[in-house]
């Protein structure tokens, strides 16, 4: 009877143990593939009196939602994301549409004692 | 753009022979006008006369003209009665084939009343056929100038002092055949200027002014194809700059996607209203050089088209790789949690 007990308790562990790393797995490459979509999400409004490439928060935040939703939704049930904006020379938060620095976090329960969570900081600098 | 090219017109302004009786003054010819339509292979002229109100007159023209300075009259190009003659401007539009016409001409048309109070008048006016100028931008270092212009010969043996020089002229101050761009964005047509004089008459320059670049990939979609060329174009404007030269603007509004910059002559949603021409971020590579050209059809006192080509390169892009753009994204990873930040819950 306890052979049997622990047998079944070690197959329950690596099953959660396998599901744990799966849904790490996802939520990382989805966090970590941001990369790729998020800073070219930039716009150019020199007519509107910016003079360097802006970010939309408006745009940020969809990009970033709709990157999630399609890269997790058969991982998790639900997760958290998080913006922060300020400017990326002087690092003060900014609460103004189009901004040059975002930071975005992304948090998840993994498993009942496992959370996930990270965060970037995208800065659009001048290169001389 | 082709006809408008194509169409050289040369309006001459009123020139009045000097009476040599009292009946003669009633009777004057006011203007003679030239235009030349290539894609039709003819020319027009047009003369106008006035005569006063209640006047009746009958009258014909006689119209000549002399190639070449050979002063040999080669054709009698129009005859026609005129019967009743009001005090309106009559437009006479007799048309001449062009392959009639050498490189430098005289029209002459003469109007001979049927009334023997009056005295035949004639206007002459001298012109040379050079459709479109092709301008170096090269040699705009020296400040090339490109004129036209012709000799009105007022056919009056009392006042010859009514001989007139008829010029206009563009000096180009700072044209370039190769314009390049420190960064990957976009272009101000404003940079190119160039310094005006002539006989107009107007405060202001008029004429017809283009900027067109050549398409090869057929990236910029939006912007009107020259015919069936792989040129865009777009219609510029002339505006004074504080130095006294004359530079462009775009005649029209002009709109760019501050996502894509994919420029547009019409607004489209989201779209952004801008003084400068910008290029599609997504191309960067194909369009890093272009050929492009300028196009200038000068209505001062006479008209005279002229345009010229030049290269604009991009050597940096806008933005992209922080070691060739002027703009970059730098990321840093950051654990940090006490931030206060907007959060979004997501339902998967």
């Amino acid at each position: 009877m306890i052979a049997i007990i622990f047998c079944v308790s070690i197959l329950l562990f690596s099953s959660m143990s396998l599901v744990s790393t799966t849904k790490y797995s996802a939520i990382d490459n989805t966090f970590v593939s941001l990369n790729y979509s998020l800073p070219n999400e930039w716009v150019e409004l020199e007519p509107e009196g910016y003079s360097q490439p802006m970010y939309d928060r408006t745009k940020v935040e969809s990009t970033t939602i709709s990157h999630v939703k399609s890269n997790l939704k058969s991982h998790f049930e639900n997760v958290q994301v998080g913006f922060y904006y300020f400017d990326s020379e002087t690092l003060k938060e900014l609460d103004t549409r189009y901004i040059t620095g975002v930071r975005v976090s992304l948090k998840a329960s993994i498993t009942p004692f496992r959370k996930y969570s990270r965060a970037m900081s995208y800065s659009i600098v001048k290169k001389d | 753009m082709k006809k408008i090219i194509s169409i050289l017109a040369l309006p001459i302004a009123c020139l009045l022979p000097s009476a040599t009786n009292t009946n003669a003054s009633v009777i004057t010819l006011t203007g003679l006008e030239i235009n030349v339509n290539q894609s039709e292979n003819n020319l027009r002229v047009l003369t106008r006369i006035s005569i006063p109100y209640d006047t009746k007159v009958d009258c014909y023209f006689m119209w000549h003209l002399i190639k070449d300075n050979t002063e040999e009259l080669i054709e009698q190009i129009h005859t026609m009665d005129f019967k009743q003659c009001t005090n309106e401007y009559i437009n006479v539009k007799p048309k001449l084939n062009l392959n009639k016409i050498g490189t430098n001409n005289t029209i002459k048309v003469t109007i001979y009343p049927k009334d023997t109070g009056y005295v035949p008048q004639s206007l002459e006016m001298s012109f040379n056929l050079k459709g479109v100028v092709k301008v170096n931008f090269k040699e705009s270092d020296n400040n090339v100038g490109v004129s036209s212009g012709f000799y009105i010969k007022n056919n009056s043996p009392l006042d010859p002092s009514k001989d007139k020089i008829i010029e206009d002229r563009v000096t180009f101050t700072n044209f370039e055949d190769l314009v390049v761009e420190e960064k990957y964005l976009n272009f101000d047509i404003s940079r190119f200027e160039f310094n005006y004089s002539g006989n107009n008459s107007k405060s202001y320059l008029d004429g017809e002014f283009y900027f067109g670049i050549y398409d090869k990939y057929n990236l910029l979609n939006d912007l009107p194809l020259y015919e069936e060329s792989l040129y865009r174009y777009i219609p510029l404007k002339i505006t004074s700059k504080d130095n006294g030269n004359n530079s462009f603007i775009f005649k029209n509004k002009i709109y760019y996607d501050p996502v894509t910059h994919n420029p547009s002559l019409l607004y489209k949603e989201n779209y952004v209203e801008t003084d400068k021409l910008y290029f599609p971020l997504s191309e960067v590579e194909k369009l890093k050089s272009n050929k492009c050209m300028l196009f200038m059809n000068i209505k001062g006192y006479t008209n005279f088209s002229m345009s010229g080509d030049f290269d604009l390169q991009f050597i940096k892009n806008y933005f992209g790789d922080c070691s060739n753009s002027e703009y970059c994204v730098e990321n840093n990873y950051d654990e940090g949690d006490n931030i206060r930040e907007k959060v979004i819950d997501i339902k998967l």
